[in-house]
């Protein structure tokens, strides 16, 4: 007994000086990164955002990052590009911006602003945009956040200014009380993520359980949804709503070309459950929101480029490709390119003679 | 902070754990106060300030009320009594009151401009207002000796264990504790674990696997029928309990390792044969504290018997009230209080009827009570999960009345089979430690086990946890009251 009990004794030693390692490592991210499982250690490297939720092998994909490259002097370009991860990233293919450039032979202005969520008129002060020659400014956002972002733009459009600063009580109870790198870190550490993973399989293959954050998947085609996608369509939009999304945007337009002699163009990207999510048994169909969302903006003259039906065009003819990666919200480099073209013949002075 | 986060588990309570025992004696009232308060700074740091206003307050109006005598130690009494239930009016019953004045108003075109305040609700602020209540009534009743040390008063209002969703404690029990040296004994600590394991097991395998389906049903009435309806209520019994009383164990583990003994919570609440027996079982610490502090004062049972059934009914109604600002609590709370008065006035009929028909101390006696009680409670779950009363109603139509005509479970249960039947399951093992757990007799028994047996128990627990939890760090249904 009382050798079992210096055993209990040394394991619980042993507990509480991994915690104080959870600590250091979760708050010194340098440090921290060495342990972290390699999905999260290596920054060029995904096995896809779902599949880092769900851990379940059959969705895991191999593919390299290709890094955005951020422009740096607004003032002067062509054109203004403000997106989101669909343009940030770029997973097997360049990021959307650059590739863009490289084609088109424009002077493109495009900063990436992940993990925080700022309007149009925001992006445009943050990076110092002047009043210019017309220009064409491209707003992209993924149809599950549509919504959030456009609400956003319901204060006072005329008094609008940037975002305040950070009071040193928010900046302390930061950071004596934000536990979620050091949780983060207990999450995906070599040991625990390994040991998670096993599990989480296991759970699946015995028992067909999943994460409640990719709570639906498709065996043929074999892909994973995201719980915010699924959320999202099934809560069924009216269209007095669409048309309020569809007023802000409108009024967004309006600043920005008053205040920036900016023409807007609204491009939304369709989330996969979109495309994909009637094929699962018992599911709803599509609310059709983004062509609702579409005809609202025309008819308040504002321009926009319609993704959705190029890809639903695409399903259909090429119903053996995919658009999507199987264990990733992201589109393939199929679906970007659908979208470059898109782009391109959208008349905004991306046209195949200046390609070309 | 939550019980089943990372967190809590793997830095929060080891640190908390082992420097408690390291530290001496001396200094221990002061590492828990620190570790209290930062647990309960991390859901929103400022809302420290109202628990610290509440223990200066009842600290110093303890100390006058030992000292004063008569007239003078009642207003003491009633001024530390108003404070506490003031603080808790402004942040949780405010804007329910203000909002049916403001119906009301609308309703007779009354001109009334008072606006709803923009509070959020303080996570537990029910637990510890009536924690620190409790301490004043019992030094205002002469059986607690006043608390001088303003650390150690500080510390039983905020003891980390039982800070957010009790058990409420009495200082009586809990006080005292701070003052003795505890030593690490690998029993007591093994004995607590060993119920932290259990508590995350119904919180992670049973409440958060089954608010899945529950939420689902209950927050989009208007997609579902009678069937959905049928099984969202049972599974909601048993997310309710195991989510509560998987937080009570945990609570009651944490405080163990650390050589505390907090009171039992919960005990096999579903294996109540009356509504009354239910309320001895289900949620003691909250029971015993309306038991203690209205239902007597009030006069108990010692009065004539319209008053009797007006003392249980005021105190169900302010249990109701107690759980949230909002009518469907008010509602389960009558429907309790009803079911109770109904109880003793029917009781000699019943016995009749039991005795004509040959029932009585049988096993179908027992078990027909049993079903019956528990039927009895589920219906009034709907009120307390329901979103509106109107929702409830509806649910409860589509039960009773036309539900059933119209669809089946089968599309449901086809997608969530898994799912459903680890449930059922799960909820099966726990029925089976209630039963053992029910009776002190049996319970027992279940302590013999040997300890290899044991260990082999609750590692399989563990293994079961980590495969079939849900871990999407789901808030505490109790967190709210």
């Amino acid at each position: 007994m009382k050798i079992f009990k210096k055993i209990i004794i040394i394991i619980l030693l042993f507990i509480v000086i991994l915690a104080l390692f959870f600590i250091y490592a979760g708050t010194n991210k340098e440090f921290g990164r060495k342990f972290l499982h390699k999905n999260h250690s290596d920054q060029n490297y995904s096995g896809g955002d779902l599949y880092n939720y769900s851990g379940l092998n059959r969705f895991k994909e191999n593919r390299i990052r290709i890094p955005l490259e951020n422009s740096t002097i607004c003032n002067g370009s062509d054109m203004i590009i403000k997106g989101d991860s669909f343009f940030n990233t770029g997973w097997d293919s360049s990021p959307v911006p650059n590739y863009l450039q490289k084609i088109s032979g424009k002077n493109i202005f495009y900063h990436s602003t992940t993990g925080s969520e700022i309007t149009p008129l925001e992006y445009l002060e943050k990076f110092s945009c002047r009043n210019g020659e017309t220009r064409f400014f491209i707003w992209e956002t993924i149809e599950r956040n549509s919504i959030t972002r456009v609400v956003d733009l319901e204060s006072d459009f005329s008094n609008r200014s940037k975002k305040g600063t950070v009071s040193i009580w928010a900046k302390i109870k930061n950071n004596l009380f934000y536990q979620d790198d050091i949780e983060f870190f207990i999450k995906n550490n070599l040991f625990f993520r390994a040991i998670s993973l096993w599990f989480k399989n296991l759970a699946f293959e015995w028992f067909g359980i999943i994460d409640s954050k990719t709570p639906l998947y498709l065996d043929d085609p074999n892909m994973l949804f995201y719980e915010n996608e699924i959320n999202f369509n099934k809560n069924k939009h009216k269209l007095s709503y669409i048309d309020k999304i569809a007023n802000n945007i409108a009024k967004e337009a309006d600043v920005i070309k008053d205040r920036y002699n900016l023409t807007l163009v609204f491009l939304i990207i369709p989330n996969k459950f979109s495309i994909y999510g009637e094929q699962i048994l018992g599911e709803d169909e599509y609310d059709d929101f983004i062509p609702k969302l579409q005809t609202a903006l025309e008819l308040r003259g504002v321009s926009y480029v319609d993704v959705y039906d190029a890809f639903k065009n695409y399903q259909r003819e090429h119903p053996n490709e995919l658009l999507y990666y199987a264990g990733d919200t992201h589109y393939l480099p199929v679906g970007k390119k659908i979208l470059i073209d898109e782009l391109i013949n959208a008349g905004i002075g991306l046209d195949s003679k200046v390609i070309e | 902070m939550l019980f089943n986060s990372l967190f809590f588990l793997f830095v929060f309570f080891p640190i908390v754990g082992g420097f408690y025992y390291l530290l001496p004696h001396k200094f221990r009232w002061a590492w828990l106060l620190l570790a209290s308060c930062y647990f309960y700074m991390s859901f929103i740091p400022g809302y420290i300030l109202i628990l610290a206003i509440t223990i200066t307050i009842d600290y110093f109006a303890a100390i006058f009320i030992g000292r004063s005598k008569g007239h003078s130690k009642r207003f003491l009494l009633i001024l530390s009594i108003l404070a506490n239930i003031g603080m808790l009016f402004i942040f949780k019953y405010f804007n329910f009151f203000n909002t049916n004045i403001i119906s009301l108003a609308e309703f007779f075109h009354w001109n009334y401009s008072i606006e709803n305040l923009k509070l959020i609700l303080p996570i537990g602020l029910s637990f510890h207002t009536f924690q620190s209540l409790s301490y004043i009534i019992e030094v205002y009743r002469g059986r607690q000796k006043v608390e001088r040390h303003f650390g150690i008063f500080a510390v039983y209002v905020l003891f980390f264990p039982q800070l957010v969703a009790g058990p409420i404690e009495r200082p009586q029990n809990l006080l005292h504790q701070f003052y003795e040296k505890h030593y690490f004994r690998l029993e007591q600590f093994m004995s607590g674990m060993r119920l932290i394991i259990w508590g995350l097991f119904k919180k992670v395998v049973i409440a958060d696997r089954a608010s899945v389906f529950v939420d689902q049903i209950f927050n989009n009435v208007n997609d579902f029928t009678g069937p959905y309806f049928a099984l969202a209520t049972f599974l909601f019994a048993f997310q309710i309990y195991c989510d509560f009383s998987g937080y009570s164990d945990m609570a009651r583990g944490i405080a163990r390792t650390l050589g505390f003994e907090l009171m039992v919570n919960f005990r096999s609440p579903y294996f109540s044969r009356s509504i009354s027996e239910f309320w001895t079982r289900w949620h003691i610490s909250l029971s015993t504290w309306f038991r203690d502090y209205v239902y007597v004062p009030l006069g108990g049972n010692r009065v004539s018997s319209f008053r009797w059934t007006y003392n249980l009914f005021i105190v169900f109604l302010l249990s109701g009230i107690w759980h949230g600002a909002n009518w469907t609590y008010v509602v389960w709370g009558a429907m309790n209080g009803f079911y109770l008065i109904f109880s003793i006035w029917t009781k000699k009929i019943r016995s009749k009827i039991a005795g004509i028909l040959k029932l009585k101390h049988t096993f179908l006696e027992k078990a027909l009570q049993l079903i019956v009680t528990f039927l009895l409670i589920e219906a009034s779950w709907i009120f307390f999960r329901a979103q509106s009363l109107g929702d409830a109603w509806y649910i409860l139509k589509q039960i009773f009345i036309e539900g059933y005509k119209i669809t089946s479970l089968q599309p449901f249960i086809q997608r969530y089979n898994y799912s459903i039947g680890i449930i059922f399951a799960a909820i099966i093992l726990l029925i089976l430690v209630d039963y053992f757990i029910a009776e002190d007799k049996r319970a027992k028994k279940l302590q013999k086990i040997s300890m290899p047996l044991q260990v082999f128990a609750y590692s399989f627990l563990v293994f079961i946890i980590i495969l079939l939890g849900q871990f999407s760090n789901e808030h505490f249904i109790y967190f709210q009251f």
